[in-house]
């Protein structure tokens, strides 16, 4: 569809599509949606933003800590309201939208019912600990779910749980290893980990994950790779001697797979781009502070930035013939 | 479909006339562009800094930014202009175009004594409108389309109007992915500017990244409430319901969200981006309205002007008005 709108916005500007017959050459290209399909938004729509609302209200609602309310209601109402979307979820159904709806607001009601466990008892837990057992305790629906957006919401709350347990300063063993950096070898870790699955599921054949996860997981692990290949410039005695060989593990794999096995420019151009801020802070470190080192590193990230966009869109050209 | 496919159906239907013209080269896809914008403006700053250093008259005096500043962009015009598929010149171009902004910037503040004046913030606007109608590259129309309404808002945050700023820019964003006709006519021009849009609406309307409150913070002046811009975002919402075809049903369907939007700021931007993505079958729209309704959601949690109590009556009555109608749209 994309590719329609691309032509017809070519045959339009170059005359051979009069302006005022656009509109009616996309709606026979399919690429304006119908009243059905509008119709079909909206139930969408009116669907996952009520059912978000409702549960982040709800969210809301347990962290106010109303003290109007006794502590058995409180339970009883977190409690309930999870049975009920549970409920609703069996007697919807998986394969229904509604069904998964109701299963993701399970999901983001647990996480309630847990700080108001936290709030009411007092155990002493730390931040990490709710994240850590939220991701725990829904699991069996994450997996259960066959759902894309409930597994980055999962990933999601791996990746606070790990963010939270360096903040608490209770890295135990995994502080000599890895350092006041270590959170992000571990999202690192985490993220990456998470992309291979789902790349693997997809060439496996599993229908119900889309290329928008990869290559989200593929930001974030991108996101941490990047991070730990400008430290191992800076100072690597900081967070590892290890960070330099990873980083250029990491941009290996990545430019092996998504070159060689799977053709995507998203990827690719991610890539290209944490190249140059690792060629940049590695010609800031190693030049001198001054006005020749300025124009020299401007006009390496300006011409790196049109080698790698001629590079991909070679690719792209060799990949549509 | 393929596209012989297409000017087939088109022919018959009496749209177009004649032989199918030839296939001209695909576009740039949209992540390398990006790549190319983020690298453009890093590549300008560090020249920005090397003619900082070397001239350095440059940043003392307005008469000598300013020019110099303007010469940048007019150079950026002239690469653009020559580029013709170079990403090199066309990165170059950008790269001094940031530099000659910036530098704009500069002698402007200097020259009416104070960078954050409203004069200032309005002319820069004017500035980045001018540069994002005139300098044909598209990533470069993007951020200066959006840097064109950020400064306009924080104009309207000093002077003292913020909420005419989000208004001007939702209905922008709207007007522009609801002109089929423009953006095929000139698909170089008004997609980047619609993107420029959709992208400043995030931050303005509320809170990507920190709370409507950050505007406050940065200018250290201005009202923090901006509620009739949200109230204003609330009412493009209801038009373009109504526009796609929607009907009085569509505004009704819209109603709650944009009441909801003047308490939680953002959350009508999110799902008019999101509504404008799924018009132009545009997944970049619809995910970064996704995105920002995330956000927009969380940050309410911090917001100081309504109670947690208070917020989570109002999520929930939303919530369950949205559901409600779902059902009544099913039965319907």
């Amino acid at each position: 569809m994309a590719q329609s709108q691309d032509h017809i916005d070519e045959w339009a500007s170059a005359g051979r599509l009069r302006a005022e017959d656009v509109r009616q050459a996309l709606a026979m290209a399919g690429v304006t949606p119908g009243p059905a399909e509008w119709r079909a938004f909206a139930r969408m729509a009116l669907l996952w933003i009520g059912v978000l609302l409702m549960a982040a209200g709800v969210i809301f609602f347990f962290a106010s800590n109303w003290k109007a309310m006794s502590r058995v209601a409180k339970f009883g109402l977190a409690e309930g309201l999870l049975v009920l979307a549970i409920g609703a979820c069996i007697l919807l159904g998986l394969e229904r939208t509604a069904g998964k709806s109701a299963l993701l607001a399970g999901a983001l009601l647990t996480g309630a019912l847990l700080a108001l466990v936290g709030q009411t008892y007092q155990t002493g837990a730390d931040t990490f600990e709710l994240f850590a057992y939220w991701a725990l305790l829904i699991l069996p629906w994450v997996l259960a779910g066959r759902f894309g957006p409930l597994w980055m919401f999962w990933i999601f709350l791996l990746n606070t749980a790990a963010v939270m347990y360096f903040q608490a300063g209770r890295w135990g063993i995994l502080g000599p290893l890895f350092g006041m950096h270590g959170v992000v070898w571990f999202l690192l870790g985490i993220n990456l980990a998470a992309q291979m699955a789902w790349e693997l599921a997809m060439a496996r054949g599993v229908a119900w994950l889309e290329r928008w996860g990869a290559r989200v997981l593929g930001l974030a692990a991108g996101g941490a790779a990047t991070y730990i290949g400008v430290m191992a410039v800076v100072e690597f005695r900081e967070i590892s001697a290890w960070a330099f060989p990873a980083y250029v593990a990491w941009a290996g794999a990545v430019f092996w797979h998504y070159r060689w096995r799977v053709s995507d420019v998203f990827m690719l151009s991610g890539l290209v781009l944490s190249g140059i801020v690792v060629a940049a802070v590695f010609l800031a470190k190693h030049m001198a502070r001054d006005e020749a080192s300025l124009l020299i590193m401007g006009v390496v990230v300006i011409g790196l930035s049109a080698a790698g966009a001629w590079w991909i869109r070679e690719l792209a050209r060799e990949e549509e013939q | 479909m393929t596209r012989a496919e297409l000017w087939a159906r088109l022919l018959e239907a009496g749209l177009v006339h004649g032989e199918m013209p030839p296939a001209r080269e695909a576009p740039t896809p949209w992540p390398v562009r990006v790549m190319m914008g983020v690298a453009g403006w890093f590549g300008g700053l560090l020249l920005l800094g090397f003619a900082g250093m070397t001239f350095a008259m440059l940043f003392r005096s307005e008469a000598v930014a300013l020019p110099v500043g303007v010469a940048c962009c007019m150079a950026a015009l002239a690469a653009f202009h020559l580029a013709a598929g170079s990403a090199l010149l066309s990165q170059f171009g950008f790269a001094v175009s940031v530099a000659g902004q910036v530098l704009i910037f500069f002698g402007l503040g200097e020259m009416l004594g104070s960078h954050s004046s409203v004069e200032v913030l309005l002319l820069m606007a004017v500035l980045e409108a001018l540069l994002a109608a005139g300098l044909p590259n598209a990533m470069h129309r993007v951020f200066t389309a959006a840097a064109a309404n950020v400064f306009l808002l924080m104009a309207a945050h000093v002077g003292g109007f913020a909420g005419a700023a989000i208004a001007v820019t939702a209905t922008g964003a709207a007007a522009i992915w609801l002109a089929p006709e423009w953006m095929a006519t000139a698909p170089d021009v008004w997609r980047p500017l619609g993107y420029g849009l959709a992208l400043a609406l995030a931050p303005m309307d509320g809170s990507l990244l920190a709370g409507p409150q950050i505007w406050s913070m940065i200018l250290r002046e201005g009202p923090a409430v901006l509620w009739w811009g949200q109230a204003a975002t609330g009412l493009v919402l209801c038009w373009t319901a109504w526009r796609i075809g929607g009907g009085w049903t569509g505004v009704g369907l819209a109603a709650p969200l944009a009441v909801l939007g003047i308490w939680a700021p953002g959350i009508s931007a999110a799902v008019l981006v999101v509504t404008l993505g799924f018009a132009n079958r545009n997944r970049i729209l619809m995910g970064l309205g996704m995105v920002a309704f995330a956000g927009y959601l969380s940050h309410f949690y911090y917001q100081l002007d309504l109670t947690l109590l208070a917020k989570a009556g109002a999520l929930t009555g939303t919530g369950l008005a949205l559901l409600a109608m779902r059902w009544a749209v099913r039965r319907a």
